[in-house]
C-alpha cells in the first residue's frame, strides 16, 4: 500500500527553520560550547577546554555578585515605577478627557527615542555645571548635585532615565487592557454601590491580570538586559555602582576579549531571566487559583 | 610601408610612456581603506592632505573614522573575522598588544630600498625625541607600525591665577596639591581630575611614578605587591586628598575631553592632561582663557604614541605601506601640524620655529619626551587598568580605605596575570 506524504508544508517551513537555525539555534549552541572553553580574540591559538572553570570563576568573583545586585535593584525599581506610573496614566486616559489624542501622543513620545539618545539627553540634563536639573534646583536655592558621580544618586538617576523612556510602553499596554474590559461589569458594580477604589481593586485589577503579567514580564526581560543608557550615562560607574550584567558581559567580551568568560556570563544571565519568569508565572498561577 | 613604420614607432613611444607612468604610479587604481580614531587633530590635518596623496599615487583613499571608545572592539572583531576590511589601522600603543596577532610586520618593506628610502624618511628624527616612538610598535625585533602622532600629559595651569596667588608652576606632585588647595576659591577649583573609570589609573600612575614608583618590566615579574606598596599608597592618598579638597566632584565622570573643557571654561586653575588638546585653550571660539594658559612637566607621564599599522588580511599591503610612509614623513607631519595637529612625534617638527611659535607648549612636550614612560604592552592591560579603577573609585566615593583598595586591586591584577598564564 503506498503512503502519500505531503511534503509541501515541510518545504514551505524549511526556509524559516533554516533562518531560525542560523540566527538563533546555531549561535546558542556555539556560545554554550564556548562557555566551557578559554578563548581570547587577542591571543592566537585554538579554544582551550576548561570545563566549568569559567562558571566557577564567575561565581567566586565578588564583582559579579555586586553586578547581580545592581541589575536586580535597577530592574525591580524601574519596572515597579514604570508599572505604577503607567497604570496611573492608563486609568486617567481610560476616561474621556479633552485633547486626549494629543496628550496621548505626547506621553508616548519618549518611547520613540533610541535608548542611546535617551542616555545622551539625560547625560546633559544631569551635568552638574550646566544641566537643566541642577539649574531648576538652583532656582529653588538648592546646591547643584553631581548626580552621576555619587553611588547613592547614580543608580536612581539611571532608573529615572529608563522610567522616562519606558513608562509609555506600560501605559499603552494597560490602557489597551482597560479599554478592552466589558463596560457591563463596571455598570453593574456602580449599580451595586461600589466605590471607585473598590471597582479598581476588585474589578479592574483582577481583569487586567493577564495584561499586567505580560507587560511586567516583557519589561522585566528588557530592563534586565539594559545596556545603552548605562553605557552612555555612567559607563557602569562610579566604581561598579551602576554596572549591570549586560555592561559586564560587554566589558569582558569586547574590552578584555575573554570570549569564553563572556559566553558563560551570558548563559548565566539567560538562566536568571528564565528562572525569574518561571517563578513569576508560578506565583501568578497560584494567586489566580486562590 | 613608411606609413606602417611610423605607426609602429608611435605605438612604441606610447607603450614606453605608459610603462613610465605605471612605474611612477605602481599602485594606481588601488583603493585603501584607512581606519582612523576620530577627533585627533593630527588626523583632521591629515585628511586635508589626502587629495594630494591620491593625485601623486593614483591610489584612492577611503577614511573610516570611529570614536576612541568604540574603535578597539570594532576593529578587533573585523580583524578576527579576516574580512580584509582595512588596509591601514590607526593603533593606540596602549592597545598594540591586543592588535598584535592581526598585524603584519613591515620589516620586509623597510629593508627594500625600492620601497623605503631610510635617509629620506630619517628614523633618527623619530627616535631622537624618544626611542619609544619605534619600540612601542616593535616585538622580537619586528616592526609593526610607523608612529604618526604622540601625546604626553603635561601640567597645564592658569598663568594669571598662579601669578595672582604669588605661586610658581608646581615642580612636583606635593606642590601640585598645595597649589591646588590654595587656588580653590570662589567658583574656581584648584585642579580638574580625569577620575572616570577609563582615565583614573593613567592619572594615578603618573603620581605613582612621580613618587619614584615603577612597574615591573615584564608581566612574569609582577608580584601581589606591585600595586600594593608604600609608594602606591602615597600616590592614592594624594589622589584622594586632591579629589576631596581641590577638584570638582563631577571629575569622577571626566575624561580628557571634559577636563580640557573645564580649563576652557575657566573653572579650574590646573590640570594634568594630554598635550593633544593644546590648541583648544587658545581658540577664541571655544575658550574663555585665551593666552592665559601655560604648561610644564613636573613629573613623568605616559607616552601616548599612536601608529599606523597594516593588518595581515589587508588586500593591498605595499600600497598601504606607501600611505604609511607618506603620512609619517617629515614633510607631511610638519604640514599636518601646521594645519592644526598638536601631537607630532618628530624632533624636527617639535623644534620647527614656525610651528613652535604657534604651539608654545611644544617646549614642554619636547622635555617630557625625555622621561615619559610606557606601561606593559600586554593584552591584559585593559583588564588590569579596570581592576584598579574599580577599587580606586570606591576610595573616592564609597569611603573605602586606600590601603584596602590597593590590597584588593593589586590582588586582582595579579589574579588576571595568573589566569593569563604568565606565572606558569
Amino acid at each position: 500500500m503506498k503512503i502519500k506524504v505531503n511534503l509541501a508544508p515541510y518545504l514551505l517551513l524549511s526556509g524559516a527553520v533554516a533562518v531560525l537555525f542560523v540566527l538563533t539555534i546555531y549561535p546558542l549552541i556555539f556560545s554554550l560550547a564556548l562557555s566551557f572553553h578559554k578563548w581570547s580574540l587577542t591571543k592566537p591559538g585554538p579554544w582551550r577546554f576548561v570545563g566549568l572553570l569559567n562558571y566557577v570563576s564567575i561565581a567566586t568573583n565578588p564583582v559579579f555578585w555586586q553586578i547581580i545586585l545592581n541589575t536586580s535593584i535597577f530592574t525591580f525599581s524601574a519596572v515597579g515605577l514604570q508599572f505604577t506610573i503607567g497604570l496611573g496614566l492608563a486609568l486617567l486616559f481610560s476616561r474621556e478627557i479633552r485633547g486626549q489624542n494629543v496628550l496621548r501622543s505626547i506621553v508616548v513620545l519618549p518611547m520613540m527615542v533610541p535608548p542611546i539618545l535617551v542616555g545622551l539627553i539625560w547625560l546633559f540634563m544631569y551635568k552638574r555645571d550646566f544641566g537643566i536639573i541642577n539649574y531648576m534646583l538652583g532656582l529653588l536655592k538648592i546646591e547643584p548635585i553631581a548626580w552621576l558621580s555619587k553611588p547613592l544618586s547614580a543608580m536612581p538617576a539611571v532608573i529615572l532615565a529608563d522610567t522616562w523612556q519606558w513608562t509609555p510602553f506600560m501605559f499603552l499596554l494597560l490602557l489597551a487592557g482597560l479599554r478592552s474590559l466589558p463596560r457591563e461589569i463596571y455598570e453593574s458594580s456602580q449599580i451595586d454601590g461600589a466605590s471607585s477604589w473598590q471597582i479598581f481593586r476588585y474589578v479592574s485589577l483582577p481583569l487586567l491580570k493577564p495584561i499586567i503579567s505580560i507587560a511586567i514580564i516583557i519589561r522585566f526581560m528588557d530592563a534586565f538586559r539594559v545596556f545603552d543608557k548605562i553605557f552612555q550615562l555612567t559607563g557602569g560607574g562610579p566604581g561598579v555602582a551602576t554596572e549591570t550584567i549586560s555592561l559586564y558581559i560587554y566589558r569582558n567580551g569586547f574590552r578584555y576579549f575573554n570570549m569564553g568568560y563572556a559566553a558563560a556570563l551570558s548563559y548565566l544571565a539567560v538562566i536568571m531571566i528564565i528562572a525569574f519568569s518561571m517563578i513569576y508565572i508560578g506565583v501568578l498561577r497560584r494567586v489566580g487559583e486562590r | 610601408m613608411r606609413k606602417w613604420i611610423c605607426l609602429i614607432i608611435v605605438a612604441l613611444v606610447f607603450a614606453g610612456l605608459g610603462q613610465g607612468l605605471a612605474a611612477e604610479k605602481p599602485y594606481a587604481g588601488q583603493e585603501l581603506k584607512i581606519s582612523l580614531i576620530a577627533g585627533f587633530t593630527t588626523n583632521i590635518g591629515l585628511k586635508t592632505l589626502i587629495p594630494e596623496f591620491e593625485r601623486e599615487t593614483g591610489i584612492r583613499i577611503t577614511i573610516i573614522e570611529t570614536g576612541y571608545g568604540a574603535i578597539l572592539e570594532k576593529n578587533v572583531i573585523d580583524l578576527s573575522a579576516q574580512t580584509g576590511a582595512y588596509d591601514v589601522l590607526h593603533v593606540e600603543s596602549l592597545w598594540f598588544a591586543q592588535y598584535l596577532p592581526y598585524l603584519y610586520s613591515i620589516n620586509e618593506f623597510m629593508e627594500d630600498p625600492e620601497l623605503f628610502n631610510a635617509a629620506e624618511f630619517d628614523l633618527q628624527d623619530l627616535t631622537s625625541y624618544t626611542p619609544l616612538t619605534l619600540s612601542a610598535f616593535t616585538r622580537e625585533e619586528k616592526l609593526y607600525g610607523l608612529p604618526h602622532l604622540a601625546g604626553i600629559p603635561l601640567n597645564w595651569y592658569r598663568k594669571d591665577l598662579l601669578e595672582k596667588a604669588g605661586l610658581q608652576p608646581p615642580q612636583n606632585v606635593d606642590e601640585y596639591y598645595a597649589h591646588a588647595k590654595k587656588l580653590t576659591r570662589d567658583d574656581v577649583y584648584g585642579v580638574a581630575l580625569s577620575a572616570s573609570r577609563t582615565g583614573l589609573v593613567d592619572e594615578w600612575l603618573s603620581f605613582f611614578f612621580a613618587y619614584g614608583g615603577a612597574l615591573r618590566p615584564r608581566p612574569e615579574a609582577f608580584l601581589k605587591t606591585t600595586f600594593n606598596n608604600p609608594t602606591a599608597l602615597k600616590a592614592l592618598d594624594l589622589y584622594k586628598r586632591i579629589y576631596d579638597e581641590a577638584a570638582p566632584p563631577q571629575s569622577l565622570t571626566w575624561e580628557f575631553g571634559e577636563v580640557g573643557s573645564a580649563m576652557q571654561r575657566g573653572v579650574v586653575a590646573m590640570m594634568w592632561n594630554w598635550s593633544n588638546g593644546g590648541s583648544w585653550y587658545d581658540d577664541p571660539e571655544v575658550s574663555k582663557v585665551v593666552g592665559k594658559v601655560g604648561a610644564n612637566v613636573p613629573w613623568p607621564g605616559r607616552f601616548g604614541v599612536n601608529g599606523l599599522c597594516i593588518p595581515q588580511d589587508a588586500p593591498n599591503k605595499k600600497a598601504a605601506f606607501e600611505f604609511m610612509k607618506w603620512a609619517t614623513s617629515k614633510d607631511i607631519m610638519r604640514r599636518t601640524t601646521l594645519a592644526g595637529g598638536s601631537t607630532p612625534c618628530r624632533t624636527s617638527v617639535l623644534t620647527d620655529p614656525e610651528i613652535t611659535r604657534k604651539n608654545w607648549w611644544f617646549e614642554a612636550l619636547r622635555e617630557s619626551g625625555k622621561w615619559s614612560t610606557m606601561y606593559l604592552e600586554i593584552p591584559e592591560w585593559s583588564s588590569i587598568d579596570d581592576a584598579l579603577a574599580i577599587e580606586f573609585q570606591k576610595v573616592l566615593t564609597a569611603g573605602l580605605s586606600p590601603a584596602k583598595a590597593l590590597e584588593t586591586a593589586s590582588g586582582n591584577a595579579y589574579k588576571i596575570l595568573k589566569e593569563a598564564g604568565y606565572f606558569e
